[in-house]
């Protein structure tokens, strides 16, 4: 069953129309990467799942039930999607743990022991476990992301977003967070990713979805989007991410 | 005639210091104190109008600053000691209570002035720290789940304070120095003291030389502090 719906989804800046028609179900489990040129549209249509940006049309069905929709409860919902950033986003001002145990205790009401019982449990998950006391402009960006990772985690989400989550990464740090997320893929979490790293779509993805100016170009397992592109501006685009 | 040989600083130093250090210490100590915390919090209120959505707020703000910046401090104090009660006075005569007196008391006047006009410099600065905090940090709040609120006042106003937390020692300094307007209006802090003793002694050069003196002990620690605090936020910040 799809835990997200999008029916005919479009979202404008002033007059620049960014998203056009985005139809997409994303089911349960699912691991769905998102590829494309810049400026095509891939953030802003993740941001559009959390409501970080309001649509200018369409609908986007959570269960069924209409996010869009004036009565439904915003603030409860992004709870359950949980969202990765490119740069990371960490509070400065608290430690590791602090950062992944304050808002499981403000939102859900986690006693102390219970949220950081939590904690620790996925800072272990991330490998960063050691790494609980220091604060996050000690760590490199790939120790960052990680615990960006455990934070959206520690909130129990159905559905995790990942905004080009190893582009403001150094390329050695790349690897170390693209296993992390390939492990979460593994444990059956429902995802879905916005990036550039093709060797994670091809190995990772249920499905890749190509989007260009606003629409889906191409949508279809790695195999047929990455290696047998119908579309001439996916075999565009792929020739020439591939060439680096 | 050796000029110098006329200086009675020892008779200034016996006399005049232990007023400067007693009753008109714990006025400026406390003038500065209230003042700051008032200041603060007012300055509080105006930076949440000014970014809050309410346009009509937003226009009365802006319009209340550009009035306190563009008139003195001293004029000010002066108008808030004199012309306030009875405007007051004035106001509850309209509304029918006669004979209405309206007393308030120098100090208190210069309490108000110094937190209205440093309040209302202070809140551009809380204002700007709190633009300048990153959109990220409010997006990530979102995302896990925070309202718009809690990410505001959890996340985004604690980080502002802690980066404004040097310009406010420096509003600190400058506002110790002010105190000295309310000689104006009054108050026996320390410039009204030394005045009052020159005009019994007519040692001027003695009296205000201790006095200038008097300040720069106050100030000098206090701004090494603010400098201090500056240095740290500014290596925590890297």
């Amino acid at each position: 069953m799809a835990i997200l719906e999008i029916k005919k989804l479009r979202k404008s800046f002033g007059e620049l129309e960014v998203l056009k028609d985005i139809s997409v179900d994303i089911e349960k489990g699912e691991s769905l990467v998102i590829i494309g040129p810049s400026g095509s549209g891939k953030s802003t249509f993740l941001r559009c799942l959390n409501l970080l940006e309001k649509p200018t049309g369409g609908e986007i069905l959570y269960h069924g039930d209409n996010i869009l929709d004036n009565h439904f409860d915003v603030v409860k919902y992004r709870r359950f999607v949980g969202m990765c950033f490119q740069r990371f986003n960490l509070y400065p001002f608290m430690t590791v743990l602090e950062n992944v145990e304050f808002a499981q205790k403000l939102v859900i009401k986690r006693s102390k022991t219970e949220a950081k019982d939590k904690a620790i449990e996925l800072l272990t998950k991330v490998g960063l476990k050691d790494k609980a006391a220091v604060y996050p402009n000690n760590l490199s960006g790939g120790q960052q992301q990680r615990v960006a990772i455990a934070r959206a985690l520690a909130m129990d989400p159905e559905v995790m977003l990942f905004d080009e989550p190893t582009s403001a990464l150094d390329p050695e740090l790349v690897g170390e967070v693209l296993s992390v997320m390939r492990n979460l893929a593994e444990d059956g979490m429902t995802m879905a990713v916005v990036t550039h790293e093709m060797g994670f779509a091809r190995d990772v993805a249920d499905r890749v979805i190509f989007m260009d100016e606003g629409y889906i170009v191409e949508d279809g397992t790695p195999q047929e989007v990455l290696m047998n592109p119908k579309n001439d501006r996916t075999k565009n685009f792929l020739s020439r991410v591939l060439e680096n | 005639m050796n000029v110098l040989s006329n200086l009675d600083f020892a008779t200034a130093i016996h006399d005049l210091l232990p007023k400067l250090l007693g009753q008109a210490l714990s006025i400026v100590v406390l003038a500065t104190i209230l003042g700051f915390l008032l200041g603060l919090v007012f300055a509080f209120l105006l930076a949440l109008a000014r970014i809050s959505k309410l346009r009509v707020l937003k226009k009365i703000v802006v319009l209340f600053q550009e009035l306190i910046r563009g008139t003195p401090l001293l004029v000010q104090l002066v108008y808030i000691y004199y012309v306030v009660p009875l405007l007051i006075e004035l106001v509850a005569q309209l509304c029918g209570a006669k004979g209405y007196h309206c007393h308030m008391s120098s100090l208190t006047a210069g309490v108000i002035g110094l937190a209205v006009n440093y309040g209302t410099y202070m809140s551009e600065v809380i204002r700007a720290a709190i633009l300048s905090i990153d959109k990220g940090q409010t997006e990530a709040s979102l995302a896990l789940g925070l309202s718009p609120h809690q990410a505001m006042f959890r996340i985004v106003i604690p980080q502002a304070i802690s980066s404004s937390i040097p310009v406010f020692g420096n509003y600190l300094v400058m506002m110790v120095k002010d105190t000295s307007l309310m000689a104006y209006i009054t108050v026996p802090e320390f410039l009204l003291t030394t005045k009052a003793y020159t005009s019994q002694t007519f040692l001027t050069i003695e009296s205000y030389t201790i006095l200038a003196v008097v300040y720069l002990i106050i100030c000098i620690p206090l701004s090494i502090l603010s400098r201090y605090l500056e240095n740290r936020t500014r290596v925590s910040s890297k």
